[in-house]
């Protein structure tokens, strides 16, 4: 025993030619229970400051050391809860305070389409938390550690198991702690030194490292001021994206055109495929024969004629027969129709009780002053009745009145289909009781009365 | 590493489930067969059958749910080739036999959808079926003959998927070969998936199609969601149960405490995650013929058992079931499985019975009778299929490696 002493201090001479104070002594120990029992004799001997050094983790060794469970999980709650509350504060902020928005018809703060946010901030400062924490209770980054300077002690990586105990220590005493370590049955003990005092950071270095800093603002300071001057010369891009194609957008120059258009006006005596709408009676509802007469600006809803009076509709040379086929068919197509794009104002039987109508009536009649809705007039009442086919077909495309167009929504013989299915509802809804059949006519009176 | 050794822990002999619990056989018997009597009783004298088919099928799929959790817990053990889990997966693989008296408990259901009657699902019915273009546009799934030649495929699975892990783990305690541990290891990538697909189909056909116009397509996750988190609650139960009679005591320690525990947090959190993300999306998008769905669980009071599981099987038991100290003391564990346990029984009573009782929950002695009927007669069908199996898989490979887990 005494002979390895002696080598061990030999060695520890070596590795800190230049002397200085005394840091604390490092023992190896040949395997981790070995150094596992070290552990808690150091400990049951009341050192505070020592630890071990191993080169993969060793079960049951924090017990030994006496380490304490970590705090890691504590910081890591308080992140948690700092992130759901800065994700709760941020939506109610953009969403319900400073920019109010609906969207989708929600409340401006709603708490289900909040969660995602606030899920994802939790986790995202938590993960912060329990990294950042993880390297402050490690008192990491650490550049360097004067263990480093021993020579054996680089085995801690790969097959040393080591247990150093520093000189701040209180129990810390220059030859009975080597002792005590002796007593342990180590492998070996090294002495440990601080390293040589004169070594010192270079002056220069520090003047370096302000200029590094100044200069590292600069790019900042230079995108600040870009971004409040205003430019007159293009950007700089770095990343093109797809900003630049050999294609001509809508609205832009092209130099490949005398007129510098991008966009190319139809050739003359020319028409885009399914813009001839020749045949009038199908696509406006008007008589072929008599069509060049009207002007086109007084199918639209209120127009005036050229002394300000009212357009009458009436008069135009409308069609008075359905342009297409009638059969069963487009029936039922005109009344799934009308059940979409009309019955919400008109209801369900053009008596003019649909649900927006229903809605908009109720709010008019609790704030008189504010509503500008007008009932719709039945569809079978007798100035609907007279219109001819070609005229109802034209309220549909253009509108009338307070009723918007429909052209864009509905398809031109899906307008005839909802034209045919109004006349069936007219014919409903002013017939007599006569205009029934004897025989059910019968069944319906014996039906008791609402 | 030759330091695990110094914490491995000694093995010891567990004996067989019949040692343990095998004189309960006769008392799960009995209270099964009482507990469906009581219930079949009240609903004959009420005249309430349809509340009994529902309290049945609702009773049926908890019970099936944490099997179906251990059946998926054996394969991906195997899966992943997991070495902690030795000690406890034997237990596991005994619970997985329960296929075969879930199997003969789900016959009075198929029997009634087979007569045509129609108080369980809507869709058996001609009429129904014929007014409604949703459900007739169904129709060529939602059908009498292919739900039972689903029902049958699944019970198929189920059965002899449990009965091949069970069967060569338990050849493995005689002959000790790894091989074996290679040929169910081999066969849990295909099962798995084929897992996956039973499980998904068997929630659409039994609990999604209750509502034959709704549709949901993560329906399949959400009850194997709640699937495993019953088992895992179940799992720390059993744990509990087999310490306290002294059994596994020293090998099923705080560490797979700690695991289980873990397992069942996390678990109970994906649930979350998954409950969450079905109803952020229906309500979202807030198209009529989704969201009826959940206007039903929003009124009559119905509105109360939504807000318990979003408090009770969420909020609650994250706070409670997050600290290590609680997974691994046995007492504080066994105290929030239990309590999750019925935070999942309540979950599936969201899902199945507002179907049956728009007009609000109600918990009677029917709801009491099934469950111990149906857990009554489950029981006794594990404990006499599997009452004679050995405890631990006593000579797998991977033995040695769970004896010494250790968490860190």
């Amino acid at each position: 025993m005494s002979t390895a002493d002696e080598q061990s201090d030999s060695q520890a001479e070596d590795c800190t030619a230049e002397q200085g104070a005394l840091a604390g002594y490092v023992a190896q120990f040949p395997n981790p229970s070995a150094l596992k029992k070290a552990a808690s004799q150091t400990r049951e001997a009341g050192f505070k400051e020592f630890d071990c050094y191993v080169p993969f983790p060793v079960h049951g060794i924090d017990e030994a050391i006496g380490i304490k469970m970590t705090r890691l999980p504590y910081i890591v709650l308080v992140c948690a809860v700092i992130g759901a509350t800065t994700a709760i504060a941020l939506q109610f902020f953009t969403n319900a305070f400073d920019y109010k928005y609906i969207i989708s018809g929600k409340p401006f703060f709603s708490i289900p389409a909040n969660i995602p946010i606030t899920f994802e901030l939790s986790v995202l400062f938590s993960a912060f938390g329990a990294l950042l924490g993880m390297l402050a209770l490690n008192k990491l980054p650490q550049f360097y550690n004067r263990l480093f300077l021993l020579d054996p002690f680089l085995k801690a990586t790969s097959s040393g198991f080591f247990l150093a105990i520093e000189a701040k220590d209180p129990k810390f005493h220059e030859t009975d702690t080597k002792t005590f370590l002796n007593s342990l049955q180590p492998s070996d003990v090294v002495t440990c030194r601080e390293p040589n005092e004169n070594v010192k950071i270079p002056k220069i270095l520090l003047p370096i490292a302000a200029c590094i800093l100044i200069l590292g603002l600069v790019p900042l300071v230079l995108i600040a001021k870009m971004r409040v001057t205003p430019q007159t010369t293009p950007r700089v891009e770095l990343v093109h994206d797809m900003d630049y194609q050999p294609k001509l957008k809508t609205q832009r120059f092209s130099r490949m055109f005398a007129d510098g258009r991008g966009m190319r006006p139809p050739i003359p005596g020319t028409l885009a495929r399914g813009d001839l709408q020749h045949d009038t009676s199908f696509y406006e509802g008007l008589l072929p024969d008599q069509e060049d007469q009207v002007d086109r600006n007084h199918l639209l809803p209120n127009a005036k004629n050229a002394d300000g009076t009212s357009v009458s509709l009436d008069k135009l040379p409308w069609v008075s027969e359905i342009p297409i086929p009638v059969d069963e068919k487009l029936m039922a197509r005109g009344q799934e129709r009308f059940n979409i794009y009309c019955a919400v104002c008109h209801g369900l039987s053009g008596k003019g009780d649909g649900i927006i109508t229903q809605r908009a009536m109720k709010l008019q009649a609790a704030n008189p002053n504010v509503g500008t809705w007008l009932l719709p007039i039945p569809l079978y009442s007798e100035p609907v009745r007279k219109q001819k086919v070609g005229q109802l077909f034209n309220t549909i495309t253009h509108g009338v009145r307070k009723m918007p167009s429909y052209g864009a929504q509905v398809p031109v013989k899906d307008r005839w289909a909802i034209v045919l299915y109004l006349r069936a509802l007219q014919e409903s809804g002013s017939g007599m009781i006569n205009d029934i059949p004897a025989d059910i006519r019968e069944k319906l009176n014996a039906e008791p009365k609402e | 590493m030759s330091d695990h050794n110094s914490h491995t822990i000694e093995l010891e002999e567990p004996g067989t489930l019949n040692d343990v619990a095998g004189s309960l056989t006769n008392a799960a018997m009995i209270v099964g067969v009482a507990g469906l009597l009581l219930a079949g009783l009240i609903a004959m004298v009420s005249g309430n059958w349809t509340q009994f088919f529902f309290s049945y099928l609702h009773n049926f799929t908890f019970v099936l749910s944490f099997t179906l959790g251990a059946l998926f817990f054996v394969l991906i053990q195997h899966l992943t080739r997991s070495g902690w889990s030795v000690v406890v997966r034997r237990i596991v693989e005994l619970m997985t036999t329960g296929f075969v008296p879930l199997a003969v408990l789900f016959l009075p259901i198929l029997f009634l959808v087979l007569v045509g009657n129609n108080s369980l699902f809507h869709w058996n019915n001609a009429e129904v079926v014929e007014a409604s273009p949703l459900i007739k546009h169904k129709a060529i799934y939602l059908n009498a003959t292919w739900f039972a030649i689903r029902a049958f495929v699944y019970f198929t699975f189920w059965i002899l998927c449990s009965r091949f892990y069970l069967n060569v783990s338990t050849q493995q305690d005689q002959s000790g070969d790894p091989a074996l541990s290679l040929r169910m290891e081999r066969w849990s990538a295909l099962s798995i998936i084929a897992f996956a697909l039973t499980l998904t189909f068997a929630a659409i056909d039994w609990i999604m199609s209750l509502d034959p116009e709704w549709f949901s397509t993560i329906i399949g996750v959400y009850f194997f969601s709640n699937s495993v988190v019953s088992f895992f609650a179940m799992l720390a139960i059993l744990i509990y149960y087999l310490n306290s009679q002294g059994v596994l005591s020293k090998t099923i320690n705080a560490e797979y405490r700690h695991d289980v525990g873990k397992l069942l947090f996390g678990f109970n959190c994906f649930w979350a995650y998954i409950a969450f993300s079905q109803y952020l999306l229906y309500w979202y998008a807030n198209i009529p013929e989704e969201t009826v769905w959940f206007a039903r669980r929003q009124e009559n009071g119905w509105e109360v058992v939504s807000m318990i599981l979003i408090i009770g099987h969420f909020v609650i038991p994250f706070l409670g079931l997050m600290s290590r100290t609680v997974k691994r003391n046995p007492k504080q564990l066994v105290f929030w499985a239990a309590y999750l346990l019925v935070m999942c029984w309540i979950d599936l009573f969201w899902l199945i019975m507002p179907e049956a009782s728009p007009q609000g929950p109600s918990i009677g002695l029917i709801d009491i009778g099934c469950l111990l009927g149906i857990l009554g007669l489950f029981s006794f069908g594990v404990l006499k299929m599997a009452g004679d199996q050995y405890l631990i898989a006593k000579r797998d490979p991977r033995l040695p490696e769970s004896l010494a887990f250790h968490n860190i």
